[in-house]
């Protein structure tokens, strides 16, 4: 039984000049219990909107929800349960920490909402401040701590109930990126370890990488793709998400194939591409994508007849890698180095890149 | 943390919804009160339209007692006349100050804190009563001491120096009072203008002075306008100024016409005091609309933001005749006319020859031995905190609910009904309540339940404005924390959101509780000898001529309303500071 079930939910928004927008767009989405799903997307594409539906903080205009088998949401059959009986966590984007209630209120708060007898809040409130190692803050105000250290007390109270579904919405934007580092891995720890559901929103790709047992990439109110990280990354199923995910190079050509060499012809030269990629498609204009780590880049004269010489433009050296920009006429391909001398711009090189890495996509 | 993992997985499950079901007694105790204030405020205005334009008797339908048409029409004039003047240059110097407050050197802090306030600090009643007493043709102190130190220094002079009575002495009282209301609107969006704007403008080579005219003043122009409609909505149901000061000079002005069409006449023309009264609602109608526009139209650019600083203009030599100006209005508009208060209700007659020897707290003991006097005292406050306490609480409460619901109908509807006493007028709201309820199947004549009644529908407004730009400071995301945390809606509103929203509440409660203790439109109209308030004594005791036991009267209630103000906002400062 999957734990948390979309089923065509849509929103539609009116603006004030009486737009319509589809911040979710018939969106289906099955989560099993214990998964961790990230919603990535570009800013505006409704990723809030739909973790605030789950969450029953925003009504659907159509559509159905349900949490654990129970319909917390179904337009046709008018259910929709208010937020307080959904029974799930949530973490959001500016931690939201009653200002008025110290650390272990603030945690407490959704213990003494079930009824929870005041021992048994203690004893829980006290468990869940040393697993997130903040015992030390539990008088403290939230105006009294760091944004940090709030990111752990808003963490700690939608986990202290032990609810099985947890959504989170960009909850690691407002900390500094060590600290972001820190609780992400952290995060994970205590998903592993507790087992709920997380559906994540961010739009921080690395973030998502990281975090996910399966990304699911919303564009325009839809999803896009959803899959692994590494399958989002290797094999996207459309140009959008290659292009929102990671960088990439998009070249433009004709795909041909000379007895079982299959090439992609360009203005500029010729990419070899592996028959998979391929995926049963005639003669045809496509576009090549690739990653730029999957390009090498050389200044001796080459072994294999699919390099391409071109100039570099632009080196930028980025510690782990080095950023070069080559020109190949009026195309700009970026290739990732990540060992040798640094080329300076103005040098010619010959660049070519893996078959095996080339995906391609119908052009028009 | 093998044990807590387990615990919290044993959880997991457990989807219990016991909440669904329970009684949600929360909405319907919310709804009830509001279709109770809806019914207060409804019924009787619907019930004075009807009695005066359909179930009238033959010849004397509200027309027929306007009586002459030019009589009325020179009300209209005089009142568009003092209103217009005063709103013009409430609207300049307001403007004025405000500028010199927040974006130049003048450095009068507390002269920015202490603005705003003035109207709450010394109530229009005192005020308008002080500088009758300050500046009256023969006994005002500034005639008689202007004249005779001019004497001193040989200079005769006829008549005398300034004269309370008159057109230009009755704009001034209103001027002192509409004031504020610009300052607020105009210090409030100059505090919220990106000072990145004015700075772009002076690094690009204007000058203060063009920096103000091609920057500053049109980005607050809306403020502006709206500070000045403001003070006409204000200004046009005002009545303790013109009851005080109009009537002597001769001056007829809408409000005053109102109440004594209402309490004069006898029978009451309640028609053509109707009909005066839709007057008002139209200009605060229109006045509303133009509001509204100009705020929806303006391109406002605001800081989002704390922390940014302003580059101030340096005033140079101009900074003392600044300060001095301010001083001046703060003078004028509080210890001048509280000072001769305090002086006049030590002598035995209101005189300006003042016999030094001869002061005494006389009049105290026998305002206070006076048991009308005492009891109006003990009523108003009894009135003001039960009032401002139910309906400040109440408005919270449909605030919040307001603000949770989804329905957009029904929250317009009840916004809209709430904020209606604003526009309809507490002149016209007093006759709907002396129509619907003094006489039968009620009779609430003289009594403080009246009274209560009135009170809390004309400040609905006020308080409702309050209730909701105190929920949305808090803002959205507490809110929903906690229903997500499991909190039923009665839970997140007790535990979350009041508590948060108390210092904006406290504030709207002591605004709610100095403008009901020192209310005289609706006394004048409710309250009789049965039921005497502050408002009535003082006009009762104004009438009878007895100038300096209304001094005294006038100087205690304006310490207590001052003390209640400055405590409550000392204490609402500290305690804003601790919350940060
Ligand atoms: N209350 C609302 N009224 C009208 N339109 C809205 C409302 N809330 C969201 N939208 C619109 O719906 C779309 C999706 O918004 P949403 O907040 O879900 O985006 P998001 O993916 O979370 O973006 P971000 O990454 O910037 O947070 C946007 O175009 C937004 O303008
Ligand atoms: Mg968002």
């Amino acid at each position: 039984m999957s734990d948390l079930s979309l089923r065509s939910v849509t929103k539609v928004f009116y603006r004030k000049d009486g737009e319509e927008v589809h911040a979710i767009d018939n969106v289906s989405l099955d989560i099993k219990q214990g998964e961790f799903i990230v919603l990535l997307g570009p800013s505006g594409c409704g990723k809030t909107t739909l973790l605030r539906s789950v969450a029953g903080l925003e009504y659907p205009s159509s559509g159905s929800i349900s949490i654990g088998g129970v319909d917390v949401f179904n337009s046709s059959r008018r259910i929709s349960l208010p937020p307080e009986t959904r029974r799930l966590g949530m973490v959001f984007q500016s931690y939201a920490l009653w200002p008025h209630l110290s650390v272990a209120d603030n945690i407490a708060y959704p213990l003494q909402m079930e009824g929870l007898r005041r021992a048994a809040v203690t004893s829980r409130v006290t468990e869940i401040l040393e697993a997130m190692q903040i015992e030390h803050l539990s008088k403290q105000f939230p105006s009294q701590i760091s944004g940090g250290q709030q990111q752990r007390v808003a963490l700690a109270r939608a986990l202290v109930r032990g609810d099985s579904l947890i959504l989170f919405d960009e909850p690691l934007s407002n900390v500094d990126a060590k600290v972001r580092e820190h609780l992400r891995v952290e995060l994970l720890a205590m998903q592993r370890k507790l087992g709920f559901t997380a559906l994540y929103v961010t739009h921080d790709q690395h973030e998502a990488m990281g975090l996910a047992t399966k990304i699911a990439v919303v564009a325009n109110g839809r999803i896009a793709q959803i899959d692994t990280p590494e399958r989002i990354y290797r094999q996207p199923k459309s140009l959008e998400v290659a292009e929102f995910v990671g960088s990439i190079n998009k070249i433009s050509g004709r795909l041909s194939s000379s007895g079982d060499c299959i090439r992609i012809k360009t203005k500029h030269g010729s990419i070899p591409v592996s028959p998979e990629a391929v995926a049963g498609r005639k003669e045809q204009e496509v576009f090549a994508i690739s990653r730029p780590e999957d390009w090498s880049v050389s200044t001796e004269t080459p072994v294999s007849e699919e390099s391409w010489r071109g100039e570099i433009v632009a080196s930028v050296f980025l510690g782990a890698h080095t950023e070069y920009i080559v020109r190949f006429g009026e195309l700009n391909i970026v290739i990732w180095k990540h060992k040798g001398e640094l080329l300076p711009p103005g040098q010619s090189v010959w660049c070519n890149v893996k078959p095996e890495s080339v995906a391609l996509f119908d052009q028009g | 943390m093998q044990a807590l993992s387990q615990t919290m997985a044993g959880r997991v499950h457990g989807i219990g919804n016991k909440r669904v079901r329970r009684g949600n007694w929360f909405a319907a105790i919310s709804a009830a009160l509001c279709i109770f204030l809806a019914m207060l405020i409804l019924v009787p205005i619907a019930n004075i339209l009807y009695d005066v334009f359909w179930a009238h008797a033959p010849g004397a339908s509200p027309f027929d007692q306007l009586g002459s048409a030019k009589a009325a029409l020179t009300v209209l004039a005089n009142t568009s006349l003092v209103l217009g003047v005063a709103a013009i240059l409430a609207v300049f110097f307001g403007s004025l100050f405000a500028w010199l407050n927040e974006r130049t050197d003048v450095e009068m802090s507390w002269a920015s804190k202490v603005l705003p306030i003035i109207p709450l600090l010394l109530p229009p009643i005192a005020g308008s009563i002080g500088w009758v007493m300050l500046a009256s043709d023969r006994a005002g102190l500034l005639n008689v001491w202007g004249k005779r130190l001019l004497e001193f220094m040989g200079i005769q002079t006829d008549g005398p120096l300034v004269s309370i009575f008159s057109w230009s002495g009755l704009i001034f009282v209103y001027l002192i009072y509409t004031l504020p209301h610009v300052y607020l609107c105009v210090a409030s969006a100059l505090r919220n203008l990106d000072p990145s704007l004015e700075e772009a403008s002076r690094v690009n080579g204007a000058g203060p002075l063009k920096t103000l005219v091609k920057v500053t003043l049109p980005a607050v122009l809306p403020a502006i306008i709206s500070g000045g409609t403001i003070s006409i909505i204000y200004g046009i149901a005002l009545f303790s100024v013109p009851a005080i000061i109009a009537s002597q000079a001769g001056i007829d002005i809408l409000a005053v016409k109102i109440v004594n069409l209402m309490m004069a006449e006898f029978p009451p023309k309640t028609g053509a005091a109707l009909l005066f009264g839709l007057v008002i609602v139209v200009v605060i109608s229109v006045m509303t609309w133009i509001q509204r526009r100009v705020i929806s139209s303006g391109k406002f650019a605001t800081i989002g933001g704390k922390g940014a600083q302003v580059t101030l203009v340096k005033l140079g030599w101009v900074r003392w005749p600044a300060r001095m100006l301010l001083l001046g209005y703060i003078l004028v508009a509080t210890i001048l006319p509280f000072g001769t208060l305090f002086l006049v209700s030590l002598q035995r007659f209101w005189t300006a020859n003042i016999d030094w020897s001869r002061l005494s707290f006389r009049h105290y003991l026998n305002v206070f031995g006076n048991s009308f006097a005492s009891q109006g005292i003990l009523n108003s406050l009894t009135l003001a905190i039960s009032v401002a306490t139910v309906v400040m609480f109440v408005t919270a409460l449909i605030a919040f609910r307001m603000y949770t619901s989804r329905n957009w109908l029904v929250t317009g509807a009840i916004d809209f009904t709430l904020k209606l006493p604003a526009t309809i007028s507490n002149l016209v709201i007093g006759m709907a309540f002396i129509v619907m309820f003094a006489g039968a199947p009620f009779y609430l004549h003289g009594t403080l339940t009246i009274l209560l009644l009135a009170y809390a529908v004309l400040y609905l407004p006020q308080a409702s404005i309050i209730a909701s730009s105190a929920i949305a400071q808090v803002g959205r995301q507490l809110q929903e924390a906690s229903s997500v945390a499991g909190a039923s809606e009665g839970k997140t509103f007790f535990r979350i959101m009041f508590p948060l929203m108390l210092p904006g509440l406290v504030a709207g409660w002591t605004m709610l509780f100095v403008l009901l203790a020192g209310d005289l439109t609706a006394s004048a109209m409710l309250s009789g000898t049965g039921n005497p308030v502050i408002g009535s004594v003082i006009l009762n005791l104004w009438t009878e001529g007895s100038f300096a036991p209304v001094a005294a009267f006038a100087t205690v209630v304006s310490i207590i309303m001052a003390s209640v103000v400055l405590t409550v906002m000392w204490i609402s400062e500290r305690l804003t500071q601790r919350s940060r």
